[in-house]
C-alpha cells in the first residue's frame, strides 16, 4: 500500500494510566486506508489498552486522536461504531443464550417498518457463514458452540458492520489452522477494499504473512516501527523483548528424550454421548502427550471428561493412576488424586474477574490454608501467590489487584500458576498458551520440561501444530470423538498430523 | 521482563480510587444520616434511648434473617421462604413449650429452618430449579403447616422464663437495678444476639475457606466446580444457614411477643432481601458484605419508623416503602456504573 497517503486515523502521544498503573506512556500510532498494521508486544505492553481507546471504551489521559485530520473525541463505544471504527476485542463478547444469527445481527438488524426481517437476516447470516467456511447453523445457540466457532462468529459479526477501520485484538488466538487461514484471507480482502486494519497477534508468522508494517510496543511505549518488507523476525522479537539476545530464548527447541516405559495414568473406554467414543490411552511418567484434532473432534471434551467436569455427561470410563483404579467423578475427586486441568476458556471457566490474584490463584487449594482451626492463613496465601507471580513473571501491581486489571496474557499466566500450585501428578493443559507472548511461551515450555523431569505426566490438548511438533513425546489424533491415530517421537511431523486430523484416517 | 511487578506511580489517584470504590458505602451511610436527621426533626422522641432501644428490639428479627440472606445471596441464590419459616418455627415452638416445656420447643424450633434449608438446597442443586421457585413452594408448605399447628388460633401462655430472652435488657438481666449513667449499656438482649450472629457470619465469610467458596460459587459456579469446590454442598450449606437464622429469628419473635400466630412474618422475606440489596450485596451473587447489610436493615427499619411518625396513611405506607427501595437500588446501580467508567 502507498505509504505517502495521509493516515485516516492518527494517534499521537497517547498516555493512559489505571490508578497507579501506567499502561501507555506516549504512544504514536497511525492507520492508513487499506493498510494492514501489525501491533505486537509482550503481555501487558499496552496493545489492548490502545485498541480500547480507539474503540471509545477508555479515554486517554493525554495525547490526541485525529480521524481524517480532525480531532476525535469519542463519547463511548457506540460513538466509535457510528464512525465505522469497529473492534474485535480480545475477549469474546457474544450473548451465549442467543442464536448465531441474533448475535451477528445484534444492533445491526435488518428491519422493515420496525419489524425484523427474520428470513432475510437468517439468509444473510447463512451466506456469511458459508463465505467464511464456518460450519455451524445460523440457528445454533452460541452457548452450545466451541470456543473457536465463537471467535469466528465474533469476527464475522465485526466484518458485517461495514467498517472503515477494523481493529482485531488477537483474533486468531483460539483458532485452528484452517480458520486462521480464513481470517488472514479475510483481512487481505478487506484491506483491498480500502479498510484500514490493525492486527494484533502473538504469532509472528501471521504478522509477517499479512502486515504491511509492524509497530512494536514495549512497556507502554513505541519500541519500533518497521516496514514488513525490510525487517526480520529477529529484529521484531528483539524490539519486543528489549534485547536481541532474548530472541534466542524465544526460539529454543525441545530435544527428543527417551521416556521410561512406566505407565502413570491409564484411561479406558471413556465415552460421552455425542462427544467421545470409547477413548483409551496410557500416559507414561514424565511424558508430554499431545491430543489434537479439528474443531468438534472432542479434544477439549476429552480433557474435561477425564477431569470429571459436571458439564459433561460421561457414560463409561475407567481410570488407573500409578496402577491403582481411581474414580474421577468430579473435579474434587480428580484434584484429590492430584490430577489438574487448565481449561482453555479463560473467561467462562478460568478467572473470577472481580476477585484478587490471591483468590484466583488459591481457589483449588483453599483447604490447604485452613488446616486445623478452619481459619484461612492469609499470610501463607499471599506468599504462595507472590511465588506464583514471580515464577510466571506476571505483570501486576501486586497480589491484591483484581485479575480484571491484568492484560489477557497475564491472566492466563495466573491460571497456569493456579494449577501448578496444586502439585499435580497428571497435568492436563487445554490450549495453555492462548494469548501468551513469545517469551512467556518459552517459559511455560521450560516449566513443562521441569515438571516432566520430576515424573509428572502432561496431557497437552492443542490445535497448534508447532506446539505438538515442539513439545510432545507422543500425539493422539481425535476425529469426531474417537482416537484414530497415534504418532510417537520422530514420526511426529506437521504434514502427517494435519493430514490425519483432516481426513480422519 | 525484569520489572514484572509494576509499582504504582507515587501519590497518584490512589485516594480517588479508594473513594470511588467506597462510593456505595458512603452513599448508604449518607442516606442513613439523612434519615436520622429527618427523624429527629420530625419527632423529639426519636433520639431518646427508650425509642432507640425499642427500635433495636424490633429490628432484631429482620437483622438476624438478613445475615443469613446475605450468605445465600452471595452464593447466588435467594430464599423467599424465610417469612414462613419464622412463622412455622414460632408456632411450633409455642405449641411445644405450652404442652411439653421449654426445651422441647427450643430444640424443635431451631431445627425447623435448617431442615427446610436442606430440602430447599437439595431440590435446587439436584434438579437445577431456581431457588426462587423452590422456596416459593416450600414457603407455602411451611405457612400451611403453621396454620395446621395453630388451628388458626393464637397460641399464648409461653413460659415466663423463655420471655426473658426476647424482652430482657442487658443490665436488667445482669441484676443491676439502678442503671443511671450506664443507661446506654442497657441493650435489649435480642439485639445483642443479632450482633453476635453478625460477628459469626462475618468471620465465616471473610476468614474461612468456606466463606471464600461461597463467594466463588456465587461469582461463577462453573469456575468453582472446575476448581474442585463441591458447589452443591456449598449451596445446601448456605440454604441451611439462612434457615437457621430464620428459625432463630422465629424463636426470638415468640419470646418477645410471648404468643404466636400462623400469620406472623408475612412479607418479611421481601423486606429482608431489600435490606440486603441496599447493603450492597449483588442480586446476581459473588459479592457482598454482611456488615453493610446492617446498614441496609437499619435504613429499612427507619423508613418504616419515619412513615409512622410522619402520619402517612397506613394504606400508603407500603407504596412509599416500595418507592424508597427501588430508589435505593437504582442509586446502587448508578454507583456501579460510575465505578466502572473509564
Ligand atoms: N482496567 C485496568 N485496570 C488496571 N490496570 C489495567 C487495566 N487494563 C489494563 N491494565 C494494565 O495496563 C497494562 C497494559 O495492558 P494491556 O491489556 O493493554 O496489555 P496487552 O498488550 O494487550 O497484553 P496481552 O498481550 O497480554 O493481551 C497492563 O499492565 C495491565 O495490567
Ligand atoms: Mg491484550
Amino acid at each position: 500500500m502507498s505509504g505517502a497517503e495521509a493516515p485516516i486515523l492518527q494517534c499521537s502521544g497517547i498516555v493512559k494510566s489505571f490508578g497507579g498503573v501506567r499502561a501507555l506512556r506516549g504512544v504514536d500510532f497511525a492507520i492508513r486506508r487499506g493498510g494492514i498494521h501489525g501491533l505486537v508486544g509482550e503481555n501487558g505492553a499496552g496493545k489492548s489498552t490502545l485498541t480500547r481507546i480507539i474503540a471509545g471504551i477508555h479515554r486517554q489521559d493525554e495525547g490526541s486522536i485525529r480521524l481524517d485530520g480532525e480531532e476525535l473525541r469519542l463519547a463511548d463505544a457506540n460513538d466509535a461504531l457510528a464512525r465505522r471504527i469497529v473492534t474485535i476485542h480480545q475477549d469474546i463478547n457474544l450473548i451465549p443464550s442467543l442464536s448465531v444469527t441474533d448475535n451477528i445481527l445484534l444492533n445491526n438488524e435488518l428491519t422493515k417498518g420496525g419489524l425484523l426481517r427474520r428470513k432475510d437476516g437468517r439468509k444473510r447470516v447463512a451466506d456469511l457463514l458459508a463465505k467464511y467456511h464456518l460450519d455451524v447453523s445460523p440457528d445454533a445457540l452460541v452457548q452450545t458452540l466451541p470456543n473457536d466457532a465463537r471467535k469466528m462468529i465474533q469476527i464475522i459479526k465485526a466484518v458485517n458492520r461495514d467498517a472503515r477501520i477494523l481493529i482485531m485484538d488477537e483474533p486468531t488466538s483460539s483458532l485452528n489452522q484452517t480458520e486462521v487461514r480464513v481470517v488472514l484471507d479475510m483481512i487481505r480482502s478487506l484491506a483491498e477494499q480500502g479498510v484500514g486494519i490493525v492486527f494484533i497477534s502473538h504469532y509472528m508468522s501471521e504478522i509477517f504473512q499479512v502486515c504491511d508494517d509492524i509497530t512494536v510496543l514495549r512497556d507502554g511505549q513505541n519500541a519500533a516501527h518497521l516496514p514488513r518488507e525490510t525487517t526480520t523476525l529477529d529484529v521484531v522479537v528483539g524490539a519486543m523483548l528489549g534485547s536481541e539476545a532474548a530472541a534466542a530464548k524465544a526460539t529454543g527447541s525441545h530435544a527428543r528424550r527417551q521416556i521410561a516405559d512406566e505407565p502413570l495414568f491409564e484411561v479406558a473406554g471413556l465415552s460421552a454421548p455425542g462427544k467421545l467414543r470409547d477413548v483409551g490411552f496410557t500416559l507414561r511418567k514424565g511424558e508430554v502427550l499431545g491430543v489434537t484434532g479439528l474443531t468438534g473432534s472432542g479434544a477439549s471434551d476429552l480433557a474435561k471428561a477425564i477431569f470429571g467436569s459436571t458439564d459433561i455427561r460421561r457414560d463409561g470410563g475407567r481410570f488407573r493412576l500409578e496402577g491403582r483404579e481411581v474414580r474421577l467423578d468430579n473435579p474434587h475427586q480428580s484434584l484429590s488424586h492430584r490430577i489438574a486441568l487448565l481449561t482453555s476458556d479463560r473467561l467462562r471457566e478460568g478467572v473470577l474477574p472481580d476477585f484478587s490474584l490471591i483468590d484466583n490463584m488459591t481457589l483449588p487449594i483453599l483447604d490447604r490454608f485452613s488446616k486445623g482451626s478452619g481459619f484461612l492463613d492469609e499470610k501463607q496465601r499471599r506468599e504462595v501467590t507472590e511465588a506464583g507471580i514471580r515464577r510466571l513473571n506476571v505483570r501486576t501491581s501486586g497480589p491484591n489487584a483484581t485479575i480484571r486489571q491484568l492484560s489477557g496474557g497475564n491472566q492466563q499466566k495466573v491460571l497456569m500458576a493456579r494449577w501448578l500450585e496444586t502439585g499435580p501428578k497428571v497435568l492436563i493443559l487445554d490450549e495453555p498458551t492462548i494469548g501468551i507472548d513469545l517469551g512467556a511461551k518459552a517459559e511455560i515450555k521450560a516449566i513443562i520440561r521441569d515438571l516432566t523431569a520430576q515424573g509428572v505426566g502432561v496431557i497437552l490438548v492443542t490445535t497448534e501444530i508447532d506446539e505438538i511438533v515442539d513439545m510432545c513425546d507422543r500425539v493422539l489424533i481425535l476425529y469426531r470423538g474417537a482416537l484414530i491415530r497415534e504418532y510417537a517421537g520422530t514420526d511426529i511431523n506437521r504434514e502427517a498430523v494435519l493430514a490425519a486430523s483432516i481426513s480422519g484416517s | 521482563m525484569s520489572d514484572a511487578v509494576v509499582k504504582p506511580a507515587p501519590g497518584q489517584n490512589n485516594w480517588m480510587d479508594t473513594l470511588r470504590r467506597s462510593y456505595g458505602l458512603i452513599q448508604s451511610l449518607a442516606v442513613l444520616a439523612l434519615l436520622i436527621i429527618v427523624l429527629s426533626y420530625l419527632s423529639p422522641r426519636f433520639m431518646t434511648w427508650i425509642n432507640i432501644s425499642n427500635l433495636m428490639a424490633q429490628m432484631s428479627v429482620i437483622l438476624i434473617v438478613a445475615a443469613g440472606m446475605t450468605v445465600v445471596m452471595i452464593a447466588g441464590e435467594l430464599d423467599i421462604s424465610v417469612g414462613a419459616i419464622v412463622a412455622l418455627t414460632s408456632t411450633t415452638a409455642a405449641y411445644l413449650m405450652v404442652n411439653y416445656g421449654i426445651t422441647a420447643g427450643l430444640v424443635a424450633g431451631i431445627l425447623i429452618g435448617p431442615a427446610f434449608g436442606i430440602l430447599n438446597g437439595f431440590i435446587v442443586t439436584q434438579f437445577k430449579i431456581p431457588s426462587f421457585i423452590v422456596t416459593l413452594g416450600t414457603s407455602m408448605m411451611a405457612r400451611s403447616l403453621a396454620f395446621v399447628v395453630t388451628g388458626g388460633m393464637v397460641i399464648a401462655g409461653v413460659p415466663a422464663e423463655f420471655k426473658i430472652i426476647g424482652q430482657g435488657k442487658l443490665l436488667d438481666v445482669l441484676g443491676f437495678t439502678e442503671t443511671g449513667a450506664f443507661e446506654y449499656l442497657n441493650i435489649p438482649l435480642p439485639f445483642l444476639i443479632a450482633i453476635l450472629v453478625y460477628a459469626l457470619v462475618w468471620i465465616l465469610l471473610t476468614r474461612t475457606a468456606f466463606g471464600k467458596k461461597v463467594y466463588a460459587v456465587g461469582a461463577n459456579s462453573t469456575v468453582a466446580m472446575l476448581s474442585g469446590i463441591r458447589v452443591a454442598r456449598v449451596k445446601i450449606a448456605c440454604m441451611m444457614i439462612v434457615g437457621l437464622t430464620a428459625s432463630l429469628a422465629g424463636l426470638l419473635l415468640l419470646s418477645r411477643v410471648g404468643a404466636s400466630q400462623a400469620d406472623s412474618g408475612r412479607g418479611l422475606e421481601f423486606e429482608v432481601i431489600a435490606a440486603v440489596v441496599i447493603g450492597g450485596t449483588s442480586l446476581y451473587g459473588g459479592q457482598g458484605n454482611v456488615l453493610r447489610t446492617i446498614i441496609g436493615v437499619v435504613i429499612i427499619v427507619l423508613i418504616r419508623n419515619f412513615l409512622n411518625l410522619s402520619r402517612i396513611d397506613i394504606f400508603w405506607q407500603d407504596f412509599a416503602t416500595g418507592v424508597i427501595i427501588i430508589t435505593a437500588v437504582l442509586l446502587d446501580a448508578l454507583q456501579k456504573y460510575i465505578a466502572s467508567r473509564r
